[in-house]
């Protein structure tokens, strides 16, 4: 008996093994390869044609968007993908320049004062023309409904000229702030959205070149050629798919099968360590870009927090090798940062100094550290709560840099919270001592170091920091207002921060774009997104 | 029978109603703002404080519960979304269907395989065919769901070709799911019908049955299964009404819309009307799957239809 039954566990551990050999196995020499080149210079071409001559793409997202409201606060996913179906008065597909889209032009006639002119014969996908008092309707609803105040917190008026023509006003104007207004709201119809149940979060009508044609929300949307499209003649080439398909797949060895089995032509969510496996003598093309988002220490400097003193600050920022963190946490592809921002160039900052790359920034110096933390009064070390995010990127960081802060008598405890804790806490000064986290922005440097040190005025002018110096906020509202942005402005500002370092940037990453043959030359803006729309013309 | 069904529920109602506050309390004292996850990082608490109050989180805990019970009982309505401000009624009622689908097939195939293994270990009990059919079930108790599911996607999906890998569609997208969520349930219903055939079979009636000169298989199948069946249907049941809640797992690497992913969702991202829906449909349907259960008890045992006639 004894032996049947060590016969049929034998026979069945076989069959398991078995199975995992039979789905895990494979070419394990051409998985170690390197991801293949960016083949982005490729011809212009896009999807290979279906027997019945239509062309589509399927394209992987991580996430549903959840809602396409044009008033709401936005995620990456939506913005990644309405851009098919609702137009801007101007696009950006290339750092710091506009493009025309609804827009025919815009004039500055004053400081914060710009008059933009509008296209005629503009429509949506339903027919309902777009007016100049439509696009006045918009801005003024959005700035009323206030939820994306961060972008148009700033616009005291938007007022009609003409037929042809608005005016819109800003307050003190920041750097880029201008161009941010007027590349992020929908132009929509007034009548189309009153028509809406949902208030365009399910049914959005725009102008773009693309509607939407079907929505299972968890699992897929479907885009199909705007037959009314109301730019056709001279932008027909916005159209070069009939059907685009995005699927919401967020399981990364999903995203790989997805991929490899043709299941997908374009994923965005590839790990670095899938990615190898996709190679170009596999029909596979990688697209490698910047993600924008910087990673950093953002230090309680806090009165009532010991990092309200700067030297102990700096002996952080000493005390971590902050190459080796990145390149560990994102399993090789990051890179250290010079600057606080998500490039070592000016490919997405344009005001990026290219001499801050030759000059020092808290290079890994552990003697120094011990000796700033003796200055400060910590001669024997302390101990400090991280807060952070609770990923597999953030947690690694944290578990990092505390074995290099231990090594300079820094005691770390970690504190990773899931989203709505992490959102809560960072508001509250007394629950957290740095927290790592990360930081968007684009055209100028000093948008997302905005971020950092605003004025919170419902807190008592605290920033995200928990420190208000008018002396700094003045040095910074030089560099980042429009009429007195130059180099030199920006060079003083940076310097305060990089002296005083109530945050450290420590490295920023890279994302892949991989696609198979049937896609070629995808186009990817300047914050990162593929629009599907644009494929075909080259970056 | 039919007064039975009908005090079940009414009893229901204050079941609904105690569980939609336990979930108000939980969600109340649960740490994180919605106001400051809906906005995101670059909100100011100005933005913050304006959305609370917009999203009408200022008000008592129980002004907004009687608020909700009402608009429930008046008009079917669950609330809106936080996160798209969308009617959750829809949002739910959409994802139920997908996640109902995985329950169905997956229970039944729990059923069509784990009863046959179990009947064949009892009735070969102490042979290699019982070592073999309890080896199954424990592989099947022991081998993570996620674990089965990509492998088999990998083989069926990559290398065979014969199954899409994940999302919704035709049939085909819901046999790789079903078949890695089902294979836990296989061989729990096959321990339980071995154990529970097992009871029965040393019964005198199934002695007087063999006594009679019946078959083998008309004594196991129908003299000692059907008696065993009670807490087989116990077992189906418990498990039908878990996978209603959604197969969160496995509904997140099959890409599934179903409700499960979509509650945890809810529940990072503070979405209390979301939340709350979705629990509120969650126990309705356990509470009917459970009445059902009930009822097969009477239709399989004519003594306990008896007692259920009996007290009306």
């Amino acid at each position: 008996m004894k032996t049947k039954i060590m016969k049929t566990l034998a026979l069945l551990l076989v069959a398991a093994l078995m199975l995992s050999l039979v789905a895990c196995g494979g070419d394990t020499a051409k998985e170690t390869e390197a991801p293949a080149a960016n083949s982005n210079n490729s011809e212009n071409a896009v999807s290979a044609p279906a027997a019945d001559g239509s062309r589509r793409i399927v394209i992987q997202t991580l996430s549903d968007p959840g809602t396409f409201t044009a008033f709401e606060a936005t995620s990456s996913v939506s913005t990644a993908i309405e851009g098919a179906f609702y137009e801007h008065l101007f696009a950006q597909y290339t750092a710091g320049e506009l493009t025309p889209v609804v827009a025919s032009g815009y004039e500055r006639v004053a400081d914060g004062v710009y008059e933009i002119t509008v296209c005629d014969g503009v429509h949506d996908s339903k027919g309902n023309p777009i007016t100049v008092d439509d696009i006045v309707w918009a801005y003024q609803t959005v700035i009323e409904r206030g939820k994306r105040s961060t972008v148009y917190g700033n616009v005291k008026s938007v007022e009609k000229i003409d037929d042809h023509s608005l005016r819109i006003t800003l307050g003190e104007e920041f750097v880029g702030e201008f161009a941010g207004i007027v590349t992020s709201l929908a132009v929509i119809s007034r009548a189309s959205f009153e028509e809406s149940e949902t208030g365009f979060a399910s049914d959005p009508v725009g102008t773009g070149p693309y509607k939407v044609k079907s929505w299972t929300q968890g699992s897929s949307l479907v885009l199909e050629k705007n037959e009314n499209y109301w730019n056709k003649e001279t932008m027909a080439d916005l159209q070069p798919y009939d059907e685009i398909e995005y699927r919401f797949i967020s399981e990364p060895t999903q995203v790989a099968l997805a991929l490899e089995t043709g299941a997908v032509d374009l994923a965005l969510g590839v790990s670095p360590q899938d990615a190898s496996k996709f190679t170009e003598d596999k029909g596979f093309h990688t697209v490698t870009i910047v993600d924008n988002l910087c990673r950093g220490l953002l230090f309680n400097c806090h009165e009532s927090n010991p990092f309200s003193n700067v030297k102990l600050r700096q002996a952080v920022c000493y005390a971590i090798d902050a190459e080796a963190v990145i390149t560990a946490a994102t399993d090789g592809v990051g890179k250290p940062c010079k600057a606080l921002v998500a490039a070592n160039d000016q490919s997405a900052y344009s005001d990026y100094n290219m001499e801050w790359n030759d000059q020092s920034y808290y290079d890994y110096n552990p003697e120094k550290a011990k000796e700033l933390l003796a200055e400060a009064g910590y001669p024997n070390g302390l101990k400090v709560r991280i807060m952070t995010k609770d990923n597999p990127e953030y947690r690694t960081t944290c578990e990092i840099m505390q074995a290099y802060l231990a090594e300079v008598g820094v005691e770390v405890e970690i504190m990773a919270y899931e989203n709505a804790l992490y959102q809560t806490y960072r508001y509250d000064p007394s629950a957290f001592d740095i927290c790592v986290m990360q930081i968007g922005g684009s055209q100028s440097v000093l948008q997302p170091w905005k971020w950092y040190v605003q004025p919170d005025p419902a807190r008592d002018n605290l920033n995200v920091c928990m420190f208000y110096d008018e002396e700094f906020w003045n040095i910074y509202g030089e560099a980042a207002h429009e009429s007195t942005h130059s180099p030199e402005t920006v060079e003083t500002a940076w310097q305060w921060m990089k002296e005083n370092v109530p945050m450290y940037g420590y490295g920023y990453t890279n994302k892949y774009f991989i696609y198979n043959d049937n896609v070629t030359d995808p186009f990817v803006g300047p914050m990162g997104y593929h629009f599907p729309w644009m494929d075909g013309h080259a970056n | 029978m039919s007064k039975f069904i009908i005090r079940r529920l009414l009893l229901m109602i204050p079941v609904i109603l105690g569980v939609v506050l336990l979930i108000f309390i939980i969600m109340s004292f649960t740490p994180g703002d919605p106001a400051a996850i809906i906005l995101g990082s670059n909100a100011t608490t100005e933005d913050i404080l304006a959305m609370r109050e917009e999203l009408g989180l200022n008000q008592p805990l129980l002004v907004r519960y009687f608020q909700y019970i009402k608009g429930i009982v008046t008009e079917f309505d669950f609330g809106n979304s936080y996160s798209n401000g969308t009617p959750v009624r829809n949002e739910i009622l959409n994802r139920f269907g997908y996640t109902v689908r995985v329950a169905l097939i997956s229970t039944l195939i729990s059923l069509v395989l784990g009863i046959p293994l179990g009947v064949t270990a009892a009735v070969n009990r102490g042979n290699w065919r019982d070592d073999a059919a309890m080896t199954i079930s424990l592989l099947g108790i022991s081998v993570p769901s996620f674990w089965l599911g990509l492998m088999m996607a990998i083989l069926f999906a990559l290398k065979l070709g014969w199954l899409p890998a994940s999302g919704v569609g035709g049939i085909e997208y819901y046999i790789l799911p079903c078949l890695s969520v089902s294979f836990g349930g296989i061989a729990q219903m096959a321990r339980q019908t071995r154990s529970s055939m097992l009871e029965v079979i040393r019964s005198d009636y199934i002695v007087t049955a063999r006594a009679k000169g019946a078959s083998e298989r008309a004594v196991t199948y129908k003299h000692a299964l059907r008696n065993a069946l009670i807490p087989i249907v116990t077992q189906a049941g418990g498990s039908f009404g878990l996978l209603l809640g959604g197969a969160l797992i496995n509904e997140t690497i099959f890409a599934i819309p179903g409700l499960g992913s979509y509650m945890v969702t809810a529940i990072k991202g503070r979405d209390y009307p979301a939340v709350q829906g979705a629990v509120v449909l969650v126990a309705i349907a356990f509470g009917l799957v459970m009445l059902a259960v009930d009822i097969l008890y009477a239709f399989i045992d004519p003594r306990i239809r008896a007692q259920y006639k009996k007290g009306g």
